[in-house]
């Protein structure tokens, strides 16, 4: 009997020795999910043309910058304010939505426990309003995000087309 | 003068010292030291140096990198295929193809990870072509420190919007 329970209290012993140790790759894949929904909630927002919920996925500081892929537009946004401004210009409430984006083999890559980088492919068909016609644009697309106050938040971003040259 | 010359020696001391622990001492050091990377890369580009190239980048298989090339492919992932994909530029003769870094900016993100932005200045030269191509590519470079070295995890290079 008093084998049984030194044996019992031993087993308890090793399953919360083996739960600590495995606690770390556990919050890794909880981090690398949420790092996820920043990516799918980032297309979601350019999708439904939600400035809000993009104003939400990116720290407001003066240290984020994006590299746009289109023209036009300036060589890199530096701060929340350009960028939120671009943002802003660009995702205005509308009837017709014109691009539909869709993300393929998004991947997450942990530089440290709060610094990841993410990598993804993304289909973009743009329908004419007028004429219906539509092109399709492929893209490549990385975004950084970083753990600040308990939230992952988006602080580079740089999308461009596929090489044609 | 010897209290003097020691209270002197004293003050110079504590300077330096204070120079040592101040946190811009160390930012701007740890800044110089990301930067290295891009000034190592040119370095390796110009002398078609790929060892020194290799010593820039993690060796993990968590790496990746989109590059400008029409030919390469949509991503390049871990260490050994992004080696490879230097295989075709070992054909090439020296300064066939020449690499400049402009307006690098270094974000330090946490003690061991940075970004750098900027963009290159790329001229594809004869006899490659018949005449020297220039574009102008984006940059963005994801670095981690490991142990005391700052090495590639993700490169995203891009043309300049045209069209």
């Amino acid at each position: 009997m008093r084998a049984k329970g030194i044996l019992g209290l031993l087993i308890c012993i090793a399953l919360v020795f083996s739960l600590s140790f495995a606690q770390p790759a556990s919050a890794a894949s909880a981090d690398e999910e949420e790092v996820m929904k920043v990516v799918t909630n980032f297309n979601t927002a350019l999708n439904t043309l939600d400035y809000n919920l993009m104003s939400s996925l990116w720290w407001h500081s003066p240290k984020v910058s994006s590299y746009e892929p289109s023209t036009g537009f300036p060589f890199l946004y530096q701060g929340w304010d350009e960028i939120g401004a671009y943002w802003k210009a660009n995702l205005a409430p509308s009837d017709v939505i014109t691009n539909v984006q869709t993300l393929h083999q998004p991947q997450v890559t942990m530089l440290t426990n709060d610094v990841a980088v993410t990598t993804t492919y993304a289909n973009n068909v743009y329908t004419d309003p007028k004429t219906k016609e539509q092109t399709i644009d492929q893209l490549r697309q990385s975004l950084v995000v970083q753990k600040i106050n308990g939230k992952w938040l988006i602080v580079f971003h740089h999308c461009s087309g596929l090489p044609i040259k | 003068m010897k209290t003097k010359t020691l209270v002197g020696l004293l003050t110079c001391m504590c300077l330096v010292l204070c120079l040592y622990v101040t946190p811009a001492a160390s930012a701007a050091s740890a800044e110089d030291e990301i930067l290295q990377v891009m000034k190592d890369m040119t370095k390796a580009i110009d002398n078609w140096d790929l060892d020194l190239q290799s010593s820039l980048w993690w060796h993990s298989d968590d790496i990746s990198s989109f590059s400008p090339k029409k030919d390469g492919a949509f991503i390049t992932r871990g260490w050994e295929e992004n080696f490879k994909s230097n295989d075709s530029m070992k054909a090439f003769p020296k300064g066939a193809i020449t690499w400049s870094y402009h307006n690098l900016q270094v974000t330090i993100l946490a003690d061991t990870a940075a970004i750098i932005t900027g963009y290159a200045i790329v001229n594809v030269n004869p006899p490659l072509v018949k005449e020297t191509i220039t574009d102008q590519v984006r940059l963005t470079i994801a670095v981690k420190k490991i142990g005391s070295k700052w090495l590639i995890v993700h490169q995203h290079e891009s043309f300049f919007p045209t069209e």
